[in-house]
C-alpha cells in the first residue's frame, strides 16, 4: 500500500483517527487551486490522507468538492479508502458507505465511537456487517486508540478489499457499444447547478439506498437505535445555550475570553519575543564590528524573523481555542445565535469568529475563515477583516491621539477614549459595510443552500486540538513567513543603503552642524542619513502626492517603512527626528514641536492628526496579512487588489479630513 | 401544517418541500427528504432558526424555508 486516504461523514473521527496514525509527522498543504486544506502524514512508509468530510458524492460545498475528486482518481487508480463511519450513526454513515462501494474502490471499514455505542447498549455484530458489505471492519475509539493496532496490522498486510455494491447494476446502460455502466459518468457529469429531473433521479436513488441500509442495520444492530434518544443531554444543553438571554451570556462570556486571550494573554509571550529579540540585535550590534554587516543582522535579518515569530502566540492560541470550541460543538451554536444579525450584511453566523479575532489581528481571523463554508462570504471575509482595529495600529493611535489632545484628559470617559473609541467603531462599521459591498458585487459562487448541523456536545479531544494548532502555526512560518522575512530584509535595504557615498552624509551632517544657532534643536547623524537613504529618497519622492494630505516627505518615509507593520511608524519618527527613544511622551512632545517649515505652523496640527489616523484607520499598511492572504486565497491578485483598494480608501479618507479640519 | 408552526417534541413526516433547489438538494444530503420522520427541538425566535432532529442527528434550517415545507403530525411529546 502506497497511500491510503480517509474519508467519511463530516465529524466521523477522521481527524482524530489521522493524528492517531501519524502523529506529528503530518503537514497541512493546499489543494492546487482552490484553498482547502490538504492534510497528509506518513504511518510506516504509507502516506495518510485526511480528506474533508463528505456528505454525499453529489456534492455541496468546495470542501466535499475536493473528497469527490480524490476519490474519483481513486476509483480510475485504484488506490484505497479508509472509510470512517460514526457507530451512533451508523445508518447515515453507510448510506455514503454504499455510495462510495458502487464506484467499486477498495476499501477498509472503520467504525468509530466504539465507547458510545457501548454507552447506549447498542451492540453490533461485526463478522454480520463484514459478510454483508464484503470488506474487512475494525471497531474503534480513535479517540483513546482502542482497536487501532488491529486497524495497522490490516493496513500492513494491505488488506482493502473492493466491496459488495449495493446499487451500481440499477446503472447498466446497454448502447451500440454493448453494457456500459454509467455511474462514474453520472455523478462525474453533476454539475454544482442542481436541475429538477436530477433531483428527482437523486431522491429516487436515495430512498432505494435507504432501504437496503437500514436492512443491514436492522440485522447486524441488536437494539433498536431509533428507541433510544442519544441526542437528549445535548437537546437539553441547547435550551440553555440557544436561549435568547442565558446563550446570549454565555456567547458574549466566550467571546470575550476569545477576544482577551488573543489580545492580552498572547501579549506577554509576544513581550518576551519582542525582547529576546531587542537583546540579540544588541548582541550583535556589540559584537560584529563591521558597521553594514552587524545593521544587516539586527536591524535586517533579525528584525525580520521577529517579525515573523512574533505572531505565533496569537495564531497558536487562536487556534487552540477555535478547536475547543469547534471539538466541543459550540462553534457551531455561535454561528446559530449570531447568523441572522450577519445575514443582514450578506454573511451568516459562520463570519463571527474571524471578524471578532480581527480585532487582535488580521493574520490568525484570515487562516481562521477555512471554517466558512460559502466560498463568497469567506472571500468578503478575508477582504474586509485588515479594516478592524487590529493590536498593531494601537501605538499609532495612542501617539497621534496625544498630540491632538495635549492635556491630559482625566475621569473615566475623556477626549482621547473617546476618539479612540471613535477609531474602533469606525474599522468596524468600514468592514461590515465593505463586506456587504464585496458580497454584492463579487462573482464567487455563493453556496446559496444555507442548513446547519448542530453536532452532539462532547468533551474536546486535546490532541486534535494542540496537533492542529501546531500544523497551522507551522505552516504560517513556513509559507507566510519567506515572504514577510524578504520585505523586511528588503526594507532594511532601503533604510539603510544610500545612492550617495559616506563621506556625501559626512559632509551634510557636519554643515548642518555649522549652521545651526544655539537653540535650535540637534538632530544626530542618523536623521541626515535616513534622508539621504534611497527610503528617504522615496519619501521626498511620493512628497507631491501626499502633501495634499497633510504629510511631508518625513512622514513619507513613516509611511514606507511602516508597511512591514504598523507600529514600526513610531519606530521610525524617532529616527528620523533623532529622538533616540521609543517612549511615548518623548515623542508625543517632539513632534507637538516639529513646525511646518513652508506655513511656520505646526506639522501635527489637528487636520494633519486626523488625517493620519484616518489613513491608518483604512490603509492596508501591514505585509504580514498581504502575506497570508496570498496564501489563503491562493493569488497575488487577491491582496494586491485589496492593497490598491484599501490605500485609495484611506487616502480618500484623510484627503477629507485634512480637506475638513 | 408547516415544519415552523410544529411544536418543539413533536414529530412529524415531512409531506411536501417547495423550497428552492439547491435548498432541496443540502436538505436531502442531510438524510431530509419527503416522507423523513423527523422531530422539532428547541428553536427560539430571536435566531430565526427552525432547529430538527433526523436519525441522531440535529439539523437547523432558516425560517423562511421552514414554511415551506409541510409536515404532517406523528405523535405529541
Ligand atoms: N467519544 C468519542 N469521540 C470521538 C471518537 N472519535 C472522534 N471523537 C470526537 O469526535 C469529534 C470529531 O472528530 P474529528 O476527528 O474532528 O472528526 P472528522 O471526521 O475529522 O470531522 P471533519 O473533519 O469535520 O469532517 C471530536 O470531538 C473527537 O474528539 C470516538 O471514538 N469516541
Ligand atoms: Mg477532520
Amino acid at each position: 500500500m502506497k497511500q491510503l486516504a480517509l474519508i467519511g461523514k463530516p465529524n466521523s473521527g477522521k481527524s482524530s483517527l489521522f493524528n492517531k496514525l501519524t502523529g506529528l509527522n503530518q503537514k497541512i498543504g493546499n489543494y492546487s487551486g482552490v484553498t482547502v486544506e490538504k492534510k497528509s502524514g506518513i504511518f510506516e512508509g504509507v502516506k495518510i490522507i485526511d480528506l474533508p468530510g463528505l456528505k454525499s458524492l453529489w456534492v455541496d460545498s468546495l470542501d466535499e468538492q475536493i473528497s469527490l475528486r480524490e476519490i474519483l482518481d481513486y476509483a480510475e487508480t485504484n488506490s484505497p479508502l479508509l472509510f470512517v463511519a460514526n457507530g451512533v450513526q451508523l445508518a447515515d454513515s453507510l448510506l455514503l458507505f454504499s455510495e462510495i462501494a458502487d464506484l467499486q474502490i477498495p476499501m477498509i471499514l472503520v467504525i468509530n465511537f466504539k465507547d458510545e455505542l457501548k454507552k447506549s447498549q447498542l451492540v453490533l455484530d461485526k463478522e454480520k456487517i463484514k459478510n454483508h458489505l464484503g470488506c474487512e471492519v475494525v471497531l474503534m475509539n480513535s479517540k483513546n486508540g482502542e482497536g487501532l493496532d488491529e486497524l495497522k496490522a490490516l493496513i500492513r498486510e494491505n488488506k482493502a478489499q473492493i466491496p459488495h455494491t449495493f446499487r451500481r447494476s440499477q446503472f447498466e446502460k446497454m448502447d451500440k457499444n454493448g453494457f456500459e455502466n454509467i455511474y462514474l459518468k453520472t455523478i462525474k457529469d453533476h454539475q454544482n447547478k442542481f436541475t429538477n429531473a436530477q433531483y428527482q433521479l437523486l431522491e429516487a436513488d436515495f430512498s432505494q439506498r435507504q432501504l437496503l441500509v437500514s436492512k443491514i442495520t436492522n440485522e447486524v444492530l441488536k437494539e433498536d437505535p431509533t428507541k433510544l434518544d442519544i441526542l437528549a443531554s445535548s437537546k437539553k444543553v441547547d435550551k440553555i445555550l440557544l436561549h435568547p438571554i442565558w446563550g446570549m451570556i454565555t456567547f458574549l462570556l466566550v467571546m470575550l475570553v476569545v477576544f482577551q486571550s488573543v489580545f492580552t494573554l498572547a501579549g506577554i509571550p509576544m513581550d518576551w519575543i519582542d525582547q529576546l529579540f531587542a537583546w540579540m540585535s544588541e548582541k550583535a550590534n556589540a559584537n560584529i564590528s563591521t558597521q553594514w554587516l552587524a545593521s544587516l543582522v539586527s536591524d535586517g535579518v533579525l528584525a525580520g524573523l521577529g517579525g515573523v515569530l512574533i505572531f505565533i502566540p496569537q495564531i497558536a492560541i487562536l487556534f487552540i481555542l477555535l478547536g475547543i470550541l469547534e471539538n466541543t460543538g459550540y462553534l457551531s451554536r455561535i454561528s446559530y445565535i449570531s447568523d441572522n444579525f450577519l445575514q443582514k450584511f450578506g454573511l451568516s453566523g459562520k463570519s463571527v469568529i474571524p471578524l471578532m479575532s480581527s480585532w487582535a489581528c488580521a493574520i490568525p481571523a484570515i487562516m481562521s475563515t477555512r471554517m466558512i463554508e460559502d466560498n463568497r462570504e469567506r472571500m468578503a471575509v478575508i477582504l474586509a477583516s485588515p479594516l478592524m482595529t487590529c493590536s498593531a495600529r494601537l501605538p499609532v493611535y495612542t501617539i497621534l491621539i496625544a498630540v491632538m489632545f495635549p492635556e491630559n484628559g482625566d475621569g473615566f470617559i475623556n477626549a482621547k477614549g473617546l476618539m479612540l473609541f471613535f477609531l474602533y467603531l469606525l474599522g468596524l462599521v468600514a468592514t461590515l459595510v465593505v463586506a456587504w459591498f464585496i458580497n454584492k458585487r463579487s462573482k464567487f459562487i455563493s453556496a446559496a443552500a444555507w442548513t446547519l448541523e448542530l453536532p452532539m456536545y462532547r468533551m474536546p479531544n486535546w490532541k486534535n486540538v494542540f496537533y492542529n494548532a501546531y500544523a497551522k502555526t507551522k505552516s504560517f512560518v513556513v509559507s507566510a513567513g519567506k515572504i514577510i522575512f524578504l520585505i523586511s530584509v528588503a526594507l532594511w535595504v532601503l533604510a539603510s543603503f544610500s545612492p550617495k557615498s559616506e563621506e556625501f552624509i559626512d559632509q551634510q551632517y557636519e554643515s548642518y552642524i555649522s549652521t545651526i544657532d544655539q537653540n535650535q534643536e540637534v538632530i544626530n547623524r542618523e536623521s541626515i542619513a535616513i534622508e539621504y537613504s534611497y527610503a528617504g529618497y522615496l519619501g521626498k519622492l511620493i512628497e507631491p502626492a501626499i502633501q495634499p494630505l497633510g504629510y511631508d516627505w518625513k512622514i513619507g518615509i513613516a509611511l514606507i517603512t511602516s508597511f512591514a507593520a504598523r507600529e514600526v511608524f513610531v519606530g521610525t519618527l524617532s529616527t528620523i527626528y533623532s529622538i533616540g527613544s521609543e517612549d511615548e511622551s518623548t515623542i508625543t512632545e517632539r513632534l507637538r514641536n516639529e513646525t511646518n517649515l513652508k506655513t511656520g505652523q505646526k506639522r501635527y496640527n489637528l487636520a494633519t492628526s486626523i488625517s493620519l489616523l484616518l489613513f491608518y484607520v483604512f490603509a492596508m499598511q501591514c505585509m504580514s496579512t498581504l502575506a497570508i492572504v496570498r496564501k489563503e486565497t491562493g493569488k497575488w491578485k487577491y491582496a494586491l487588489y485589496q492593497f490598491i483598494a484599501m490605500l485609495i480608501l484611506a487616502y480618500c479618507a484623510a484627503l477629507l479630513a485634512y480637506n475638513i479640519f | 401544517m408547516n415544519l415552523k408552526e410544529l411544536k418543539e417534541g413533536d414529530s412529524a413526516i415531512l409531506a411536501s418541500i417547495n423550497v428552492g433547489e439547491d435548498i432541496k438538494k443540502s436538505l436531502l444530503l442531510n438524510g431530509v427528504c419527503i416522507g423523513s420522520l423527523i422531530e422539532k427541538n428547541y428553536s427560539p425566535s430571536f435566531a430565526k432558526l427552525c432547529n430538527i432532529s433526523i436519525r441522531g442527528k440535529m439539523i437547523s434550517i432558516r425560517n423562511h424555508d421552514a414554511i415551506n415545507i409541510e409536515v404532517v403530525k406523528f405523535s405529541e411529546k
